[in-house]
């Protein structure tokens, strides 16, 4: 059992670890494709008209966006990677992994409120200078369950640093 | 009234005395680490599990009053 554990949480150290190297790379890439070349923003935000004029600072604002709604997305990589770090080492009941437990809840969270807010904003800005401007919110049953599962995931931190606790409790008796 | 604020000590090193026994050997005996047992005695320890207890008396051949004191707080 220890054994297994040990060895998914040094795969997944790696995953976490070398998505969060990727995932700016791959949202700078976006976000610089998106002011150098406008009028690429039409294709990726459906229900724009194809012939709309998008301005450069229409662009720069949601490359900004989408930078701005990645971080929250690096913060829980990050906590992520702190914690297999620590699993991989053996260290598995203390208060440093319930409060990286705890992050990773909180901005999974956040990335779940990003994930209807961004392209909410997004269309908003495209459509600013069209005939008509354009809201739309949407709310799918997969954004929900991963809200429900971030929701989840607090819970459990907040479970483990009581448990952290209790056994810093024990360990103080013989 | 107001109850005096007591504190536990514990009196392992007089007994192993009597009982001309060395923490070793009480450590051995009782399955703990020589560490614990020098953390029970220099009372650096939030408590002591009952089966630590019952486990020392059986060695030491005594009650749990032989080992620990009620001070009050603050003398020792």
């Amino acid at each position: 059992m220890k054994e297994r554990f040990t060895r998914l949480s040094q795969t997944l150290y790696w995953t976490a670890l070398a998505l969060s190297v990727v995932l700016p790379v791959l949202v700078l890439l976006y976000a610089g494709k998106a002011v150098s070349d406008p009028a690429s923003l039409l294709s990726r935000v459906p229900g724009l008209p194809p012939d709309m004029t998008v301005t450069r600072s229409q662009a720069a604002l949601v490359a900004a966006i989408a930078l701005i709604s990645v971080l929250p997305m690096l913060a829980a990589l990050r906590a992520m990677a702190r914690l297999f770090d620590s699993y991989r080492a053996g260290d598995i009941l203390s208060d440093a992994n319930a409060g990286s437990i705890l992050t990773i809840g909180r901005a999974l969270l956040l990335v779940a409120f990003f994930t209807v807010l961004t392209p909410t904003l997004q269309t908003l800005i495209l459509s600013w200078n069209g005939p008509q401007r354009m809201l739309s919110i949407g709310l799918d049953g997969g954004t929900l369950g991963f809200a429900l599962a971030a929701g989840l995931l607090t819970v459990i931190g907040w479970a483990m640093g009581e448990a952290a606790r209790i056994k810093a409790e024990n360990e103080g008796f013989v | 009234m107001e109850v005096p604020k007591l504190e536990i000590v514990v009196r392992l090193d007089v007994m192993l005395a009597r009982r001309k026994m060395r923490s070793r050997e009480l450590a051995e005996r009782i399955g703990i680490t020589e560490q614990n047992l020098s953390l029970l005695k220099s009372g650096k320890v939030k408590g002591i599990r009952f089966e630590t207890l019952a486990a020392i008396c059986a060695a030491l051949d005594c009650q749990p009053g032989d080992i620990l004191e009620a001070v009050a707080a603050g003398t020792q």
